[in-house]
């Protein structure tokens, strides 16, 4: 992990230490790859999960750190062509298409409402996302993996079920940017996908 | 609650949401079959619509390192029956092999016996292969090199232009290749079928081949 996200989450972590309310989150998260991103792979992930952990400045706005994991993965059987300047052909056979993706993000909620009321809410979240893209083919396995910054917008609504407990339902943009190169050798290696996430989130849950 | 006590239960949580999240990966519904990869590749600048006849041995080569290799020649008359019924729809004639007259092309079918074995090892191959003329010294090999890591199984069919060699570089080019990987690997009951719907398919992917375009 590059050594600036490390001492934002050290940071964190310390401002998190100092906090009165702290809120924890649980959810499953389900995605949906988009723009170059689905060109690789189309298929909805709905295998995933986000774990967060964060502290309410005041009533209305809060500090987090979000984790998770969500697996994308498709069966592919388009064939593959290829070409340069003097060579040109096509590569055929079943194709199991993977990305891997866990998110360590540092974000900022602003909440609308009363805190007994469903409550809207925006946020911007940075940080760090691991991402391995891999394509298999026969008994072939091309990899493909890198640490990218990415930035995911969110917004979502906390519906309150008991006295310290929400559920939450969330859509997420995440961007991964560019690094590295992907298993193609394309050098514009960036990654874009949604989320939706419900879960529940609660100032007692750990 | 102290926050140790708090990451220790995220950490605690996440790795049990892992172990769940594992169950989520596919098998893919993946049989032996679908593991058999076809690659066929060109050469830009050639019009194969100008070629009409080819040679091509009556014989599978095993391209090994290994002398002590017993090869199993079981599936090589069906391969060799199964090329050239692919050349003959594309409308090639089959011709002997004549050094005095030569082909428009050359057909060589092999098959690769030990791992990783691409990249300038069809060199040497021309001085000692069984029953064919000496159209070459020993040594040259392909103008181009091969973009893939073979293993062991593969079928590679290769063709070439007779009339086209460099006497200053000992090469000779390649035009077209196709291969198929997996075939040979399992001693599955399928493997004629396998093998002759992939040759299918190397041509199919291939249809510039094809001379009544």
């Amino acid at each position: 992990m590059n050594l600036k996200y490390f001492i934002l989450l050290v940071i964190f972590s310390g401002t998190t230490a100092l906090a009165q309310q702290t809120m924890s989150r649980l959810s499953w998260e389900v995605g949906f790859p988009v723009a170059h991103t689905s060109e690789f792979l189309g298929r909805n992930s709905f295998a995933g999960f986000g774990l967060d952990y964060g502290k309410f400045l005041d009533e209305s706005t809060s500090f987090k750190l979000h984790i998770g994991w969500n697996l994308f993965d498709e069966r592919v059987e388009d064939p593959i062509n290829f070409s340069n300047e003097s060579t040109s052909g096509t590569i055929s056979g079943v194709q199991i298409r993977t990305i891997n993706v866990f998110p360590i993000l540092i974000g900022y909620n602003v909440y609308l409402g009363d805190n007994k009321e469903t409550r809207p809410y925006i946020g911007m979240n940075a940080g760090t996302y691991w991402i391995g893209q891999r394509l298999d083919i026969g008994v072939y396995k091309f990899q493909s993996d890198n640490w990218h910054f990415g930035i995911a917008p969110e917004f979502g609504f906390l519906i309150p079920v008991g006295r310290s407990a929400d559920f939450v339902v969330s859509g997420r943009y995440n961007y991964a940017f560019d690094a590295g190169t992907s298993v193609g050798g394309r050098e514009n290696n960036f990654y874009s996908y949604w989320n939706i996430a419900i879960g529940i989130s609660s100032t007692a849950l750990f | 609650m102290n926050i140790k006590k708090h990451f220790f239960n995220l950490f605690i949580i996440s790795g049990l949401l892992s172990v769940i999240s594992l169950s989520c990966y596919s098998d893919y519904g993946m049989s032996t079959k679908d593991f058999d990869v076809v690659i066929s590749a060109r050469d830009n600048n050639i019009n194969f619509q100008k070629y009409s006849t080819y040679a091509m041995p009556d014989s599978v080569v095993r391209m090994t390192d290994d002398s002590n290799l017993k090869p199993d020649t079981t599936y090589d008359r069906i391969i060799l029956k199964e090329v050239a019924r692919q050349m003959s729809v594309y409308g090639y004639s089959r011709v002997a092999a004549d050094p005095n007259n030569l082909p428009d092309l050359i057909v060589l079918v092999g098959v690769t016996s030990s791992d990783n074995y691409a990249g300038g090892s069809w060199s040497g191959w021309w001085g000692w292969y069984p029953g064919w003329p000496g159209y070459y010294p020993p040594g040259w090999g392909p103008g181009w090199g091969y973009a893939y890591s073979y293993t062991t199984g593969t079928l590679l069919i290769t063709m070439i232009d007779p009339a086209d060699f460099n006497p200053d570089n000992k090469t000779v080019s390649v035009l077209w290749s196709g291969a198929l990987n997996g075939i040979l690997e399992s001693s599955s009951a399928n493997n004629k079928t396998r093998i002759i719907e992939g040759i299918n398919k190397v041509f199919q992917q291939s249809s510039y081949l094809n001379t009544y375009k």
